[in-house]
């Protein structure tokens, strides 16, 4: 394959073989500007013209440099556009691995190529390590249809497929919420996934929609609070969730975390139990190294308001 | 019921069973097709849920045909039930069904060699002689919804009958007791699972109605059958004191509490796994965004506080309509026991015994000999 140069007129601003997101091109840029294009473009010829199939953001610094001829490659005549594109393909593969939305654009691209099955799964799904399944395929390429939030998500974090589930059963604008909710506080996709359940089972539960559950958690004025490390912010806005998801087993933990409160307890002795509260009754942990500390604990555990509170708390858990 | 079937598959190895001819000379409305022995692995390629429980697959049981019920981790207390396995899979279909993440195989499966049950029976009787045995056949199924069709009550009942120690319980949701009812109640429970109309209509869509299912008990009852119900699964859904309170009058309004073998207390639990199947099944299915925790047996369930306040509630109501009732919580920490009834089995083998203390005690009809609790050992 030959590297010709062309003329940038001579080549069609269409993005339509572009699978990767776009990214800052301030190396790119200045890379172009010290030292000019040095890797050529991949193209073929369309309606007298040619479209691109590999060096979108080459050819977009191009543009804005105002560079008049740019490096290309064109393949043989007798290479077919899926070849082509297999090609350009291998070649981000030598180098990296692509996410789960870059495999859906490719196999996007792909379907609007109208491959036949056989050939896809031949040359195409196993150098994108995508299960040959119909089905499977479908759902990747479906992923497109989420919020440009979400896409942004699960490429930031590279989401499995099983992970991106969680976003099917919100909308457009659910999916917009929750996921400037977890870019806000750098939430991972497992923890994100235990988010959105949490929303969407109190949604469910309650039967008002995941808009107004994120309303009445009332977390935009801790997200605004300046004060608050992201981790305090996760944390407040969790308990919140978890006391709107959990009311009554909320409930009972505080009445529980009211009577260690008011017992008064010294440093020494650590008052546990189990916040499911499915294990029964409660921990003591004494740390004792004087022969005072037995005889302080023990008054303190026989007290008469003391044993009374004991009872309340073995009357929960 | 409706029609539960549209399509019958029979195994080759079968076709000359009586039980199989039966069952075809009565659903002679449904096509059925001959199933080569080479061809049964393909049959178990996976389809939809809904599909697989309208397809009825007469065959063998090659794997064992009566076992303990599998119950759950200790300390979880459970009452060393033995299950038998004439069918496996339910057309009932209810919402809440564990089921559907133990079954993969795209049917309802009838085993028409039930010899064989009545061989593990007399070996199991002869290992343990001075026990007395529980089995039923409603665990990975529906005892009575195909009754009518398999006649497979009036199979098992005559075998039944002529044991000592020995009871067999026929579970169900439905109201099919007409071909039971030609049977000698000798040794034999009819037992309901109960929930109150409201969750029935939005939970079970296939069952009986509960009023129907009454009247089949009382029928059963007329008869001379000992009954059994089981409050199981409980389910917290707004107003449920309401309804359970309701329920447990309308049952004791036609039923005769002294008649009663047992009753049985269980509130929703299931594995995490299968509450992705109910939103996919059953979207407008509501029960499983209550409060629910991960209990010590890996099983979600309602918070035990939440558990506990059901149970002493449905409890006293139930003591209430006839205080000598034998009821047993399925699948519960012993302190929730303790809280709700003031007393728990110290294991699973003294729930057993206490079991058939109580029937000694309530039924002499049965014939049992004083049982003793070190008959009562460990099953696993």
């Amino acid at each position: 394959m030959k590297v010709i140069e062309l003329d940038v007129k001579e080549i069609m601003e269409d993005f339509f073989f572009c699978f990767t997101s776009k990214t800052d091109d301030g190396n790119l840029m200045r890379s172009i500007i010290e030292s000019g294009i040095c890797t050529p473009l991949h193209v073929i010829p369309m309606k007298e013209k040619y479209r691109l199939l590999s060096g979108f953001k080459r050819f977009q610094v191009a543009l804005e440099l105002g560079l008049s001829r740019i490096p290309v490659t064109i393949p043989s005549a007798q290479m077919t556009i899926e070849q082509s594109f297999r090609n350009v393909l291998l070649e981000h593969l030598t180098c990296r691995t692509f996410n789960l939305i870059e495999k859906a654009k490719v196999l996007r691209i792909l379907a609007s190529l109208q491959v036949p099955n056989e050939s896809l799964s031949k040359a195409f799904l196993t150098i994108l390590e995508v299960p040959d399944q119909l089905n499977m395929v479908n759902e990747i390429i479906s992923l497109l249809k989420l919020s440009q939030l979400a896409q942004n998500y699960i490429e930031m974090y590279d989401l499995s497929l099983k992970q991106t589930k969680v976003f099917s059963k919100l909308t457009l604008h659910q999916q917009d919420i929750l996921v400037g909710l977890a870019l806000n506080l750098q939430i991972r996709s497992v923890e994100f996934s235990e988010v959105i359940s949490m929303f969407f089972d109190i949604s469910m539960r309650e039967s008002i929609s995941l808009e107004e559950v994120y309303d009445r958690l009332n977390i935009a004025p801790i997200l605004e609070n300046q004060d608050y490390s992201r981790h305090q912010k996760l944390a407040q806005i969790k308990e919140r969730l978890m006391d709107m998801r959990y009311p009554q087993l909320a409930s009972w933990n505080r009445c529980l975390e009211d009577l260690r409160k008011k017992m008064n307890l010294p440093q020494k002795i650590k008052l546990k139990w189990d916040r499911s509260l499915e294990i029964p009754g409660f921990e003591l942990q004494m740390a004792i190294e004087t022969t005072e500390d037995i005889h302080k604990i023990n008054k303190i555990l026989w007290e008469k308001e003391n044993l009374d509170r004991f009872d309340e708390i073995l009357k929960i858990v | 019921m409706e029609k539960l079937f549209k399509k019958i598959l029979v195994d080759e190895r079968v076709i000359n069973h009586d039980l199989t001819k039966k069952i075809l000379d009565k659903y002679t409305d449904i096509s059925w097709e001959l199933i080569k022995k080479d061809h049964l692995e393909s049959l178990s390629s996976p389809s939809l849920l809904s599909q697989e429980k309208r397809i009825l697959f007469i065959t063998l049981q090659k794997g064992e045909f009566v076992k303990s019920c599998p119950g759950t981790h200790p300390p979880y207390l459970c009452c060393q039930y033995m299950v038998i396995n004439q069918m496996t899979q339910c057309p009932i279909d209810c919402t809440y069904c564990i089921l559907q993440c133990v079954f993969d195989r795209p049917f309802i499966s009838f085993y028409t060699n039930i010899t064989d049950i009545f061989k593990s029976i007399d070996c199991l009787l002869k290992e343990q002689p001075k026990r007395f045995f529980r089995f039923g056949t409603g665990e990975l199924t529906d005892s009575l919804v195909l009754d009518n069709v398999t006649c497979i009550s009036s199979s098992l009942i005559p075998f039944f009958s002529q044991k000592k120690n020995v009871l067999i319980e026929f579970k169900t949701k439905t109201d099919c007791v007409d071909q039971l009812l030609n049977s000698a109640p000798h040794h034999v429970v009819v037992s309901w699972s109960l929930n109150p109309q409201d969750v029935v209509d939005t939970e079970e869509f296939h069952a009986d109605n509960v009023a129907d299912r009454l009247y089949s008990a009382k029928r059963c009852q007329e008869k001379g059958f000992l009954l059994g119900f089981h409050f199981d699964p409980i389910l917290y859904v707004s107003d449920w004191e309401t309804m359970y309170k309701k329920l447990i009058k309308q049952i004791f309004s036609c039923i005769d509490g002294s008649r009663i073998a047992w009753i049985s207390l269980g509130s929703l639990r299931f594995p995490p796994d299968l509450k992705e199947i109910i939103q996919q099944r059953f979207p407008r299915s509501r029960i499983i965004y209550e409060e629910m925790i991960r209990g010590m047996d890996g099983k979600m369930r309602y918070p035990k506080p939440l558990r506990v306040k059901m149970y002493q509630k449905i409890y006293s109501w139930l003591k209430e309509q006839y205080d000598g009732l034998f009821i047993y919580f399925c699948m519960e920490l012993p302190d929730v026991w303790d809280r709700v009834m003031g007393k728990h089995p110290a294991s699973n083998e003294e729930l057993d015994f206490w079991f058939a203390q109580s029937l000694w005690e309530r039924f002499p009809e049965l014939n049992m000999g004083e049982p003793k609790r070190m008959d009562y050992v460990s099953l696993t």
